[in-house]
């Protein structure tokens, strides 16, 4: 299916400059980063192309205009690249990487006869069709240019032809012929309904100038993405400095670390569509570095975060500017209390101390976020661990019967206008389950109608309602009031539960809302069978047993029902997960708490108590046991020359620990267990 | 890869050094030290070095040669060993924070018979190390065994034998191993049989308070 108002507000009239009104010249459509596509001959109908071309777009459904410069085209394949003055706040439409005989597509654009736009689509006839011998095309079959006798589609030339949200090529031209009218004029017509269109893998071959340093995902060729995403808030596209190059300057600062080039990632753009999200989820998984623009907790921002803070344990680096220095007072979403906040501000980089400059600061965190990930026990956000260790007895689903956990704002004017409604829905539809399929376990084990504080845990509130974000087959969330806190809570529950969300607003709420992105995030997760009327009496609103109940109706499709979940499960980083951890790892991780270093003649205590000289002995233990268990291990399961070099780098130096700081202890082993250590410090040392 | 620093490498070669020290292969873990001396030499001939890096290697210079006199001292050459804590001594400098070089060389002399209590230079000697580690364990070294064990046994050579069994009260606290526990105990011993027949009074006052010391707390 395709998401029609997305694709409408994402497409373009091309008009000349000062052009008469009614005087267009084809379509275009935005691609991200300030870039639009049409075809060459919308803006450019005959050679030669003048250098600096400058046309009119015209975004009806987003009511936006700007200017828009040429800045690449090819002639043969017939498309043009255009630069806008002013990019429109829309989801930028994103390519396909195949396109499939068969396939059914649509295309939405403003053909001649049609002011206001029109939606046309039908079918791939011929996926790898050739125009002309050198034309590689789409070959497309049009309902409405097939229809009557063969509609005109001058106009929709430039338009994105799209199969399931994800564009496959822009139209190109049609076989036309002319037939007479009524009074005897030359009219034209479509021939057999045959459109053709420029293939998506047309651009993958363009050779774009070098003032086009910033591409859109996947245009113009494989995906490049970087291992280090900065994710872009709306309140930095005003921002001076921009947390891009803060952090484009922190990496010129770090040549010689294994990571790419910040590239970035913008928020609003990503919840435009579910294959937006879908796509950004996918590159939350993989970037080892992600650093997040969270001034103003945009909804959009906090929702990634609370992905990200599921789906990937690396650095994860959360930056306030607008006119925030770190240490001004700052109210912080209580997920979010923990996390250590740093400031690209301008402010932030008039300080008197240098070290507490932006790039600095960003430097030292990121130098530092990634030697402590060394440890398996470094976190930087919450949740990761808390979705992850479940006790065995608590990792089971929570079935509906035994209640819902809800999700929603805590303000007070949340609380008095909306909670007890829910509330009351919720628990009518919890007795009426109960009715129908008790639940077997205590009723101390019930879940009920739960918010996060009602959660009867004996755990710290965040890591018990983490928890129950994984387990809670049902769960609704109510995005009434936009809390911040509600936005990174949504955005765990989706990547944690295989099971539908039922995301819900109050319908008035939901008509009045004018923030683009919150529009966007309304359309991709709250269907109009979940926005409630306060003003129907609990029982006649169908909105609350849609959402939970004997009755419920959630779709098992689209972002809420399942689909981040299950493209998690695919796209995760096995390698980083704590089951790819070699156990030594831990062993080593957990020992260097009880080692007791000497550093230029300076030994610092180890415990938090060491005048208590039986701890302090203990520690001394736990350290050798440790060491010696990580030994063990690693000969036996990788031999005395183990192939890997991570095991054969820590075989070594953990003998070395062993004979460095537990002499007596070492020397008192079994001989041939001191002979196997002794072998392993003899080998001549590995290249580094 | 990241950018190794050189005295990442300079450290893992003293880590070396450590591990053979401890297996007993002396000569190694002395040509192992050699090396990471003359590595940091060369690293502290570089004029453009700044006021903080030169400090960091020159408390790892000094630090080597602490080690080397240890090493020396278990090859039983004590005069190798006092001129290693000496020349860890003047790499030092008055502001180190630690005292190691300077602490042993001063008992090592005493031990060899190259000073006596008597002597003018060493009652400085042993004032200004009294003096440097009060300062010292009020500050940037109040949780450090070792500055709390030399302080007692400077103040038990100084005569404020009080003093050196509140310092050696006050160091258990930072939670020192058993064999760091003993260590500053066999020095002890050590200088006890070398005052034994000159001064008998301190000779005595020493044995009693390893006595004392050996005793769990």
């Amino acid at each position: 299916m395709t998401d029609l108002p997305a694709l409408k507000r994402a497409v373009a009239r091309v008009r000349a400059p000062g052009g008469a009104a009614d005087a267009w010249l084809g379509s275009a459509f935005y691609i991200g980063e300030g870039l639009a596509l049409t075809a060459l001959h919308v803006v450019a109908p005959r050679p030669p192309v003048a250098a600096g071309l400058r046309v009119k777009l015209e975004f009806l459904a987003a009511a936006h205009e700007t200017e828009a410069t040429l800045l690449a085209h090819d002639a043969v394949a017939d498309w043009a690249l255009l630069r806008c003055e002013r990019p429109p706040m829309v989801a930028p439409l994103l390519p396909a990487e195949t396109v499939a005989d068969g396939e059914a597509w649509s295309a939405y654009g403003f053909p001649g006869l049609v002011e206001q736009g029109l939606v046309v689509g039908g079918q791939v006839r011929d996926a790898r069709a050739s125009e002309s011998a050198a034309m590689a095309a789409l070959q497309l079959f049009c309902d409405e240019a097939a229809a009557g006798q063969g509609a005109p589609l001058h106009g929709l030339s430039g338009s994105p032809c799209v199969v399931d949200d994800r564009v496959v090529g822009l139209l190109r031209s049609t076989p036309q012929d002319s037939v007479l009218d009524g009074q005897g004029r030359g009219r034209p017509v479509t021939v057999a309904g045959t459109v053709w269109a420029c293939p998506v893998s047309a651009l993958s071959r363009a050779a774009l100038p070098a003032e086009v340093a910033l591409l859109p995902e996947g245009w113009f060729g494989p995906p490049a993405r970087s291992d280090f995403v900065v994710v872009r808030s709306r309140a930095d596209a005003q921002a001076k400095p921009r947390l891009l190059s803060v952090a484009r300057a922190v990496r010129e600062k770090l040549p010689g670390l294994p990571l790419g080039e910040p590239q970035p990632l913008d928020a609003d753009a990503a919840v435009g569509s579910e294959a937006a999200l879908l796509d950004a989820t996918r590159w939350l998984c993989r970037a080892q570095v992600a650093v997040f623009d969270v001034t103003g907790f945009e909804p959009a921002v906090m929702l990634l975060l609370g992905i990200r803070a599921v789906v990937r344990r690396g650095v994860t680096i959360l930056s306030i500017g607008g006119d925030y220095a770190v240490g001004d007072r700052l109210r912080v979403p209580f997920n979010l209390m923990d996390a250590n906040i740093v400031s690209h501000s301008a402010r932030q980089s008039r300080l008197a101390d240098e070290r507490l400059h932006p790039v600095a600061m960003l430097l030292t965190r990121i130098v530092r976020a990634l030697e402590a990930l060394e440890s398996p026990h470094h976190f930087d956000l919450p949740v990761y661990e808390a979705v992850r260790r479940l006790p065995v007895a608590r990792r089971g689903v929570r079935p509906p019967e035994d209640g819902v956990l809800v999700l929603c704002s805590f303000e007070p004017d949340y609380q008095a206008r909306n909670w007890q409604a829910l509330n009351n829905a919720l628990k009518d539809q919890w007795d009426n389950l109960k009715v129908r399929s008790p639940h077997a376990g205590p009723p101390t084990a019930h879940l009920g109608v739960a918010r996060s504080f009602e959660l009867n845990s004996p755990q710290l509130v965040s890591r018990a309602i983490y928890e129950e974000m994984r387990r809670a087959q049902s769960c609704v969330v109510d995005l009434t009031g936009w809390a911040d806190a509600v936005l990174f809570e949504l955005g765990v529950r989706l990547v944690v539960s295989p099971h539908p969300t039922a995301c819900m607003i109050e319908r008035q709420a939901a008509a009045a809302e004018t923030d683009p992105a919150r529009q966007a995030l309304l359309r991709l997760l709250v269907p109009d069978a979940l926005r409630y009327d306060l003003d129907l009496d609990v029982l006649d609103e169908p909105a609350w047993r849609c959402a939970y109940g004997p009755n419920a109706e959630l779709s098992r499709d689209g972002v809420a029902g399942g689909a981040l979940y299950r493209m998690v499960a695919e796209a995760l980083e096995v390698d980083t997960e704590p089951a790819a951890q070699p156990v030594y790892r831990e062993l080593l991780d957990s020992a260097q708490l009880f080692a007791r270093e000497t550093r230029g003649g300076r030994t610092k205590p180890v415990g938090l108590y060491p005048g208590n000289a039986r701890l302090t002995a203990l520690e001394e233990q736990a350290e050798f046991d440790r060491l010696l268990a990580a030994f063990l291990f690693i000969r036996h399961r990788h031999g005395r020359e183990p192939a890997e070099p991570e095991a054969r780098q820590a075989l070594r130096r953990t003998a070395q620990q062993l004979f460095e700081r537990h002499q007596l202890r070492t020397q008192a082993l079994a001989p041939e267990l001191q002979q196997d250590l002794e072998a392993v410090l003899d080998q001549p040392e590995a290249a580094p | 890869m990241m950018n190794l620093d050189p005295l990442d490498r300079i450290r893992e070669l003293k880590q070396q050094a450590v591990v053979h020290r401890n297996r007993d292969k002396l000569e190694l873990a002395l040509r192992v030290l050699d090396e990471a001396g003359s590595q940091l030499e060369s690293l502290l001939a570089d004029p453009t070095l700044d006021a903080d890096r030169r400090a960091q290697l020159k408390a790892e210079l000094a630090d080597t040669h602490g080690m080397k006199g240890g090493v020396q001292r278990r090859r039983q050459r004590p005069h190798e060993a006092l001129g290693e804590y000496e020349a860890g001594a003047a790499v030092e400098g008055t502001e180190s924070t630690t005292t190691y070089n300077l602490g042993n060389s001063v008992l090592l002399s005493l031990v060899l018979g190259r000073a006596t209590l008597d002597d003018a230079q060493t009652q400085q000697r042993i004032a200004a190390m009294v003096s440097r580690l009060e300062r010292q364990v009020v500050g940037a070294r109040s949780d450090e065994w070792w500055a709390y064990a030399d302080l007692a046994q400077f103040r038990l050579l100084s005569g404020d034998v009080s003093g050196a069994y509140s310092a050696y009260a006050a160091g258990r606290a930072t939670g020192p191993s058993a064999s760091e526990r003993q260590r500053p105990l066999d020095v002890l011993a050590e200088l006890a049989a070398a005052l034994k027949d000159r001064h008998p009074q301190r000779h005595a006052q020493i044995v009693d308070f390893i006595e004392w010391a050996k005793r769990p707390a």
